[in-house]
């Protein structure tokens, strides 16, 4: 039975599942502990006790300089990537209705990429010119896949079909457009595809921390009315919610976040694929649950970036290389077990 | 049209892209009635339904519950008065019983009021008036045919409107839990004042339950009224093109249509003939 928590407050009357809200908390704490072992562990080992110093400015010079300036913003800015990832991946799932609705598999993320090597490759612009390359690309590549997919409004399963037939065509133009430019370009192209955090500093942070709290509100917002679109279209409707309309809010936003990550730190794989997933078998709660998919999204990234950055000193990997490895095996396992359970 | 009814529709024509599929249809729904709606397989009936849930705007005329027309309706407040059971029967993966009746409470709540002492009143209540009350700790998953369109009931009823649309409910249900699922809307009529639609495609089962039953024939009504004085083999035949007999019910006296024997029949197993095969 799922038990739930009423809080009822003068005119507030809230509801919360209650093992949603264990894990969530459980999630804060893998992800503080993720920060700090980020912070600390490295080829320049710091204590707990210095680092901690050195976020509050009262460390060393050189604690200063490697983990307020170097190790503090990279983390940052992968739990808000991975909370933005984790968020849109559970917007486009429950629109979708589909464990393979995330933005990396219908398009979007590869949209955003096309936007980025048009700023990168053609355009020759630095970070800024990149960043909103992907947005811009992001929201284009979302605008005519809904376009295309609507028909008497948006059936859920032509979004997916229509978008993963968009990403193959989007993908064939990012190869394209790699093929045919200078070495060097196409080599800080391909890097920047793979996707990573390294050199990430605080102007990213600064940038993305407006983006996952606005969106963080806007998924909360729509969180009921989606939870009840999990229905048909006509149950839904026939309860008072208008499914087009929530459907397009929900992309909306998700096309945000997604966008926004992608800007930030490359078209990462599987994070925005897997921690709606993974977060809904540790809830077991119905609905998109952004919160606790932010979070899970937000703890997979972290530790997946210290991962790449410190499993092969040394060598540092990109972090889309490991989201990747760890993605495709996870992937294999869900689709193995969902088969064995007849639903696959 | 006098124009009495809550519920009615005024010259309306229904459809998907061109084609109309109603049209031009006019109906007043009798307040508090056990309302049937029958036809051939493409009649228009299900379309007509959609109708009156607003599920479907019409592209000509009105339908109008309580004297205003259903676009000016806002969703909730639409959702608040009038409830529909869709044939759709995909569910959530895993939610459980009560979860899913609680859902029916969306129209009543708002962001900063998500749950409140009636929500769950009103859900206790539906659990108990469809017998569904000790499934509530089930997932959906487990339950059976007849048991999960209880459970749908349940979550129409939580809604707490005082019409209610049925679409064909019956369909994936064995012929006793047809039954068991017909005495329950019809316990829901007479005992709690509800207004019932339904759509149902087996005429012998509307017939005993309707208290009005509507016949469509592409796109129009045929026939209305009540059963016994509209049943006759000339209408269904009208209406199914089937040729058939129609005999008073022997449990409940009301019509039994008894379709004719077909030249493409097996022979009947009748005493002589075995007599003489053997």
């Amino acid at each position: 039975m799922t038990r739930r928590w009423n809080v009822v407050a003068g005119p507030l009357a809230l509801r919360f599942h209650v093992r949603s809200v264990v894990v969530a908390g459980l999630l804060v704490l893998a992800l503080v502990g993720a920060i700090l072992a980020s912070l600390t562990l490295g080829a320049h080992p710091v204590g707990l006790v210095p680092a901690l110093q050195a976020v509050f400015g009262e460390g060393s010079v050189a604690d200063e300089l490697i983990v307020g300036q170097l190790r503090l913003p990279r983390v940052l800015t992968g739990a808000l990537v991975g909370a933005a990832l984790g968020m849109a991946g559970s917007l486009f799932q429950s629109v979708t209705r589909n464990p393979l609705g995330s933005p990396d598999v219908i398009g979007f993320t590869s949209g955003a990429s096309t936007g980025a090597l048009v700023a990168i490759l053609v355009l020759g612009m630095g970070a800024g010119g990149t960043a909103i390359g992907a947005v811009l690309g992001g929201a284009a590549t979302a605008a005519i896949v809904f376009a295309l997919a609507t028909r008497h409004g948006v059936a859920p399963l032509r979004l997916v079909l229509v978008g993963i037939g968009a990403g193959a065509i989007l993908l064939a133009v990012n190869q394209l457009m790699i093929v045919r430019s200078q070495l060097y370009d196409a080599q800080s192209a391909a890097v920047w595809l793979v996707g990573s955090l390294a050199g990430r500093g605080w102007p990213d942070v600064m940038f993305l921390l407006p983006v996952v709290i606005i969106g963080g509100v806007l998924a909360a917002a729509l969180a009921s009315a989606l939870t009840l679109g999990e229905f048909s279209d006509d149950r839904s409707a026939s309860l008072g919610l208008r499914p087009g309309r929530v459907r397009l809010g929900a992309v909306t936003v998700g096309v945000l976040l997604a966008s926004a990550a992608v800007a930030a730190a490359g078209p990462i794989q599987f994070v925005a694929l897997a921690a709606p997933q993974i977060s809904r078998r540790l809830t077991g709660a119905t609905g998109p649950n952004a919160l606790t998919a932010a979070l899970t999204g937000s703890v997979l990234l972290v530790l997946s970036d210290l991962a790449a950055r410190e499993a092969f000193q040394p060598r540092q990997l990109p972090v889309g290389v490991v989201t990747g490895l760890v993605g495709g095996l996870y992937l294999i396992w869900l689709l193995g077990h969902e088969w064995r359970k007849g639903r696959g | 049209m006098t124009g009495t009814e809550r519920l009615r529709a005024e010259n309306v024509v229904l459809g998907y892209g061109d084609a109309p599929i109603v049209d031009g249809l006019s109906i007043e729904v009798p307040d508090g009635s056990f309302t049937v709606i029958v036809g051939a397989n493409g009649s228009g009936k299900s379309t007509l339904l959609r109708g009156l849930a607003r599920l479907l705007r019409p592209s000509q005329g009105e339908v109008v519950l309580d004297e205003r027309p259903l676009r000016a309706y806002g969703s909730k407040e639409l959702a608040r008065l009038l409830g529909l059971l869709p044939q759709s029967q995909a569910a959530p993966e895993s939610i459980g019983v009560a979860d899913l009746v609680a859902r029916g409470r969306y129209p009543h709540q708002t962001l900063l009021r998500q749950w409140s002492p009636s929500d769950a009143a009103a859900v206790e209540r539906a659990l108990e008036r469809t017998g569904t009350a000790e499934l509530a700790d089930r997932t959906f998953d487990e339950l059976s045919g007849g048991q999960r369109q209880r459970v749908w009931v349940a979550m129409a009823l939580a809604q707490e409107t005082s019409i209610l649309l049925l679409d064909e409910p019956t369909t994936f249900l064995d012929i006793a839990h047809q039954v068991d699922l017909l005495d329950l809307c019809s316990q829901l009529q007479q005992e709690n004042g509800y207004t019932m639609v339904l759509v149902l495609h087996d005429l012998n089962l509307a017939t005993r339950y309707a208290t009005h039953l509507v016949a469509m024939k592409d796109g129009s009504i045929v026939a209305q009224g009540e059963p016994s004085a509209i049943i006759t083999p000339a209408l269904v035949e009208e209406v199914f093109g089937l040729p058939c007999t129609v005999i008073p019910d022997p449990e409940t006296g009301t019509p039994l249509v008894i379709p004719r024997r077909s030249p493409h029949m097996p022979p009947n197993p009748l005493p002589e003939q075995q007599g003489e095969s053997q």
